[in-house]
Order: structure tokens, then C-alpha cells, then sequence
């Protein structure tokens, strides 16, 4: 797999996408690509070609398990790694969204300072496997 | 990252925490009170399953975003509720518990006051000497330049800035470019001089040799906030000026109003409410003394004749309880037969006012009621000499903050302070001289620390302090910039000059073992045994 640059991230909530961005973008000098909801990243998703997907897990409309799904209906998306970001990371709640497919779940709430090392790492390992 | 990106990162994720509070404080004030008027709507004996829903999903925000933005205590408690709400929303045909719904209540207020605690960092703590010193203008007024200088120094030992003038007109050619917060001023030159500073809206203190009834009486007319005799006690005019200082940004009175009568009540709080104080209405004497414990009021405002329950009975139930045995309790009513006065008088009430009464009126007694409770407390748990929660309150004080953040899971640190050779303070320079000693180790802790922290004075010259939210690393550093700040400062006694140093031994709750937990204060004083062991001037872990 090549280099991680690109990482499109689906947030409603208009506080954590500022700081998320800032934070992916400032420490790990990524190249993000920021939707409020499912519906946005079904559009954008497949022009701005993204290297690894964050999603977040409760949204209105689609969620993210959903988002997921759709996306993985797209050719150029279907072996993108997604990452979901949640507040409930109980053991049992973790291994249901990797069974859907996952990567990796990062909980929620994040440090702004570590996020890109985690994200980092996440796709590292997923390369590894590949 | 080069340090100069760290620092814009630092700089503009400090900026997105602004905002963040600046949104996060009236939302959580608004989850609170929608759902507290949720549970006191009269139509509905159940809470709205849409009620419980949208406090759910608002909470979840909370959760979610609080600890990215560097309130991971507010997530940790909002996290707690969530989980409660969720197992009510699950058992939707299972009603909660009015006494659980109520608790849930209370738990949401305190989230507030768990943000108001870790918004306001230790760092701020620490500031910049410049800053403190700063804080407080004091304008002196003495003819005697030789005893304005002497007064100025002592005064300047507790961070004040004071500026001398030996003159009036000096003083008043300087109101234009400055105001200070308190004028202090030598009444031998004359008052008749002193019209022109009554433009200034500070709390003006006389110092005086003449103990005579005429010259008080004028300094009354002049709005004196005190009368102080020379030769000086610096301790207890420093005592005032804190006090007057505080009074300045005393918090807004909590006033509770019970009357079943819903448009008088809503008089009753408008007037009051428009008077800067912070009431709530409560219209079910039922629930009053869980509104007692939610809302703490300070003073509870009664009518007299209420259907069900009337006002001398419910007074009588409040004082049943011991917290609530010294809480003011005024009735209001259009009662005019002093027999029954006299009666809701008996039954624990305080004072009467008759309906109808004009806003004026009623704002007048509430607020000095209020302000006299408030000193009232103050004097029966606060230490004369340094203005501090005294040995039995800051033990009690301390046990319940320590329990408290057991419970919530928060790191707290206890601190014992112990002021170095202070015998030897007292028998060279006496008693007076070491009383200004530990009166400016007080002043110095208040400066220093966090409203939300705990103070208090608990022995002769040992101090005990705790701190919420704060773990070890940070206590020392805060324990340490006081320990250097104390040695740096000067005391006089006639042309001697000394400094005195202290010593302090600190515990972090998260670092004790199981074990330990109920015994924080012992290690704490075990650690300042070993500062002072290890030479004294020092802050020991």
C-alpha cells in the first residue's frame, strides 16, 4: 500500500470536526477531507479518493456502520481501511463494529494531541496485514 | 513539530477550548434547568419519555467532545448520567422513581460545578507575581509621610499595591487616570476635606488617634467602612480589606420562594431577580426540603397561609433538619394579627413581612438578611485572625472532598503547611508581629489557589489545604511557587527586618494505595515531617 495522506472523516458535530481536522492536519500533516453526515460522504467520498476512512458512530441519518456499508459499495472504496470513533468501546461493542469490517475503533473523547499517532499506527498494522 | 508549530497548535487548540466552554456552560445550565422544570411541570406526574430522550442525546455530546477539549471530568461524570438515563430508557414501562429522578437532578447541577472546577487550570494559579500584585489598589492618605511609608510596607508584605498620598487634593488630581479598589484614609486631615473623593464609589476605612463618638459619627456620614485606631493592628485591617474585597464579588443571594399563589410568585422572583439575586419558585411545599437540597438557598421566602401545609408548620419541619437550622426564614402574608405572628415567630421563622409589601421593601430586608447570614457563617466558621475555615471545618470539609472524589474517580491533592521557627517569630518579635506572619501565609494560600479549593487555618501556624482535580505533580509546583513566594517576603518590626519560610508536606489521592485512602491527612503530615527534616523551606511528597 502506498503512503497515508488522504483521510476523509464523517462528524455531525461541528466542535469535534474543528478540532479533529486541526489535529490531523497540524500534527500528522495530513490531507483531510471533512463531511457532516453519510449522506455528504456518499457524494464526496469517491472524488477526493481518500487512503483511510474515520467515521463516527452515531450520526442522524445514516450512521456510521451504515455510511460504512454504503461506501464499501463503491469500486474504488471497497478495500479503504475505516476507522469508527465512538464513546462506547466496551469489549463487546468494539468486536461488533470490527465484525462489520473495521479497522479499528478509537474512543471517544480523543486526544487531540495523540489522534494522528493512533491513526497512524492503526494503518500501519492494517498495511502489515495486507 | 518545531516549537514554533507546538506553540500555534498549543495557541489554537487553547482558542477551540474557549469556544467550546464558552457554548458547553449555557448548554449544560439549560439541560439542567429543562429537565428540573420538567420534573416540577404540575400537569404531569410522569417525566416525557421525549424529556429523558433529549437530555440523552444532549448529554452524549457532551461525552463525547468534553474530554478532547480538555474536561476529561465532565465526560467521566456526564458519562455516569448517560449510562443512568439509558437504563431508564430501556425499561420504558418501568416509571423512575421520583426520589431517582430528582437525585438525577441534582447530579446535573453538579456537572456544573465539575466544569467551573476544571476550567479554571492550575496554571492560572501560578501566575505571574506582576499579575497578583496588581490585583488590589489601595490609595493611602497620610498627612505623616515617615507613618504613611510604614503602613505602605506592611501593607505591601500582603500584595496590595498601595499608593501614598499626603494630601487630598493629590489624591483627587488623580482620580481621572486611576481607580483604586479601597481608599484608606488618616482622619486628622480633617473631614471636611474629603467631599471631593465622595466621587469615588470604593469603600472608604478611617485611621484614626481619636476614639471620640462625634469623629465616628462623621466618618458614618462620610459612608466609612471602617474605623480603625492607631498605633495600627495591620492584621485586622488587612482582615477588613479582604472582607470588603470579597464583598465586592460576593456571589448572587439564593433565595427560595414558596407560595402557592403563581402569580405572586412570579412577583416575588421578578422583583428579586431584578434586585442581581438568583431565585427559584416553588409552588409543591411537598418537595421542599429536596429543593432545599438542590438549590442551597440562602434564605427561604414563605407565605403563611398555603392550602395544605401552612407556613409555621413547615418552618418547624425545616428546622428538624440540622442543616437547615440556621437558614433565615421570612413569611410573608397579609397577616395582621400579632397572635399568629407571634405564633409562626415560635415555629422557627425569623421574620414577618406584611402583604402588600413594595419591591423596595422586600429587596431591602432579603438582602440584609442574607448579608447578615452570610457573616453570621462566616464567624462561626471562619478564624478571626486569618478569615479561613477554622479546625473543625476544614477537617469535615476535607473527609467530604476526599470522599467525594473517590466517588467521581478525580484526583485530589491534600497539602500540610507548617510555617518554619515560628516560635522563634513570636518570642523575638512578638505576638503581634507573628500574627501578621500567619495572617500573610492566609492571604498569600487565597491569592494562590482556586476559589473551588479548600483552606483552612488547623493549628497555631499549620495550615491544611486541598486541592480538586489536581494531581501530584501539579499540587507541588502550585505548594512550591507559595513555599518561594513566602520566603521572599519582608516583615518589619520597628527597624529589623526578617523573613520567615515554610514547609510543606503533599499527598495525591490517586497515588495512595487502598489502605491509605482514609488516612491522607496522616501521610500528608508525614511528608511535612520529612521537609521539615530535610532542613525546613521545602515542599516533600
Amino acid at each position: 500500500m502506498n503512503e497515508l495522506t488522504r483521510i476523509l472523516y464523517v462528524e455531525d458535530d461541528l466542535d469535534i470536526q474543528t478540532v479533529a481536522k486541526l489535529a490531523l492536519e497540524v500534527v500528522g500533516g495530513f490531507n483531510v477531507k471533512v463531511c457532516s453526515s453519510g449522506e455528504e460522504a456518499m457524494a464526496e467520498a469517491e472524488h477526493f479518493s481518500p487512503d483511510l476512512i474515520l467515521l463516527d458512530v452515531m450520526m442522524p441519518g445514516m450512521d456510521g456502520p451504515n455510511t460504512m456499508a454504503s461506501l464499501r459499495q463503491l469500486n474504488t472504496l471497497q478495500k479503504v481501511p475505516v476507522i469508527f470513533m465512538t464513546a462506547k468501546v466496551q469489549p463487546k461493542e468494539v468486536e461488533q463494529l470490527i465484525s462489520l469490517g473495521a479497522e479499528s475503533v478509537i474512543a471517544k473523547p480523543f486526544d487531540p494531541m495523540t489522534l494522528s499517532s493512533q491513526v497512524r499506527s492503526i494503518w500501519e498494522q492494517a498495511c502489515g496485514r495486507s | 513539530m518545531v516549537d514554533r508549530e507546538q506553540q500555534s497548535l498549543e495557541n489554537k487548540l487553547l482558542a477551540l477550548k474557549q469556544c467550546y466552554l464558552a457554548t458547553l456552560e449555557p448548554e449544560l445550565k439549560a439541560i439542567c434547568q429543562e429537565f428540573t422544570s420538567a420534573l416540577q411541570a404540575p400537569s404531569s406526574p410522569a417525566l416525557p419519555q421525549s424529556v429523558l430522550l433529549d437530555t440523552y442525546r444532549r448529554l452524549h455530546k457532551i461525552v463525547v467532545s468534553a474530554g478532547t477539549f480538555g474536561f476529561p471530568a465532565v465526560t467521566h461524570q456526564a458519562r455516569a448520567l448517560e449510562v443512568t438515563l439509558q437504563g431508564w430508557m430501556d425499561e420504558a414501562n418501568v416509571l423512575p422513581e421520583r426520589s431517582s429522578l430528582e437525585a438525577f437532578a441534582r447530579r446535573l447541577h453538579e456537572l456544573q460545578n465539575d466544569l467551573t472546577t476544571e476550567a479554571q487550570p492550575l496554571s492560572s494559579v501560578a501566575a505571574e507575581e506582576s499579575a497578583i500584585s496588581a490585583s488590589t489598589l489601595i490609595w493611602l492618605i497620610e498627612e505623616d509621610a515617615e507613618l504613611g511609608n510604614r503602613i505602605l510596607e506592611q501593607l505591601s508584605n500582603f500584595s496590595y499595591t498601595v499608593r501614598l498620598f499626603t494630601s487630598v487634593e493629590e489624591a483627587v488630581s488623580l482620580t481621572d487616570d486611576e481607580t483604586p479598589d479601597i481608599v484608606i484614609v488618616d482622619a486628622m486631615v480633617g473631614f471636611g476635606q474629603l467631599l471631593p473623593l465622595q466621587s469615588l464609589t470604593c469603600p472608604l476605612l478611617f485611621i484614626s488617634d481619636q476614639d471620640t463618638f462625634d469623629a465616628r459619627v462623621q466618618a458614618a456620614q462620610l459612608n466609612a467602612h471602617g474605623y480603625f485606631l492607631k498605633p495600627l493592628n495591620i492584621p485586622q485591617l488587612v482582615s477588613r480589606l479582604e472582607q470588603l474585597l470579597q464583598d465586592r464579588q460576593a456571589p448572587p443571594a439564593r433565595i427560595l420562594v414558596v407560595d402557592d399563589d403563581h402569580q405572586l410568585a412570579m412577583y416575588y422572583q421578578l422583583v428579586l431577580e431584578a434586585a442581581g439575586m438568583e431565585v427559584r419558585v416553588l409552588e409543591k411545599p411537598r418537595h421542599i426540603i429536596e429543593q432545599l437540597s438542590s438549590f442551597r438557598p440562602e434564605l427561604l421566602l414563605m407565605d403563611v397561609h398555603m392550602p395544605a401545609y401552612n407556613g409555621p408548620d413547615l418552618a418547624a419541619v425545616v428546622r428538624q433538619y440540622d442543616e437547615w437550622s440556621s437558614l433565615p426564614i421570612v413569611f410573608l402574608s397579609a397577616e395582621t394579627d400579632l397572635n399568629k405572628q407571634v405564633d409562626a415567630l415560635d415555629h422557627g421563622a425569623d421574620d414577618f413581612l406584611t402583604k402588600p409589601i413594595s419591591a423596595a421593601q422586600l429587596v431591602a430586608s432579603v438582602r440584609t438578611r442574607v448579608a447578615r447570614a452570610r457573616t453570621l457563617s462566616a464567624l462561626l466558621n471562619k478564624d478571626s485572625l486569618t478569615g479561613l475555615l477554622k479546625h473543625a471545618s476544614i477537617k469535615s470539609a476535607t473527609i467530604s472532598e476526599i470522599a467525594r472524589a473517590y466517588r467521581q474517580e478525580y484526583p485530589v491533592v491534600v497539602a500540610m503547611l507548617d510555617i518554619d521557627h515560628f516560635k522563634k517569630v513570636n518570642d523575638t518579635y512578638g505576638h503581634a508581629v507573628g500574627d501578621v506572619v500567619i495572617a500573610s501565609v492566609a492571604t498569600l494560600l487565597r491569592q494562590r489557589l482556586r476559589q473551588t479549593d479548600i483552606i483552612g487555618r488547623y493549628g497555631g501556624e499549620e495550615f491544611l489545604i486541598v486541592l480538586p482535580h489536581c494531581k501530584a505533580a501539579d499540587g507541588w509546583k502550585c505548594l512550591e511557587d507559595i513555599r518561594e513566594y513566602f520566603s521572599r517576603l519582608r516583615f518589619r518590626q520597628g527597624d529589623t527586618e526578617f523573613a520567615c519560610t515554610l514547609s510543606a508536606g503533599i499527598v495525591c489521592s490517586a497515588d495512595a494505595t487502598e489502605t491509605q485512602r482514609h488516612n491522607l491527612l496522616v501521610i500528608a503530615d508525614e511528608a511535612l515531617y520529612r521537609a521539615k527534616r530535610g532542613g525546613r523551606n521545602q515542599v516533600c511528597y
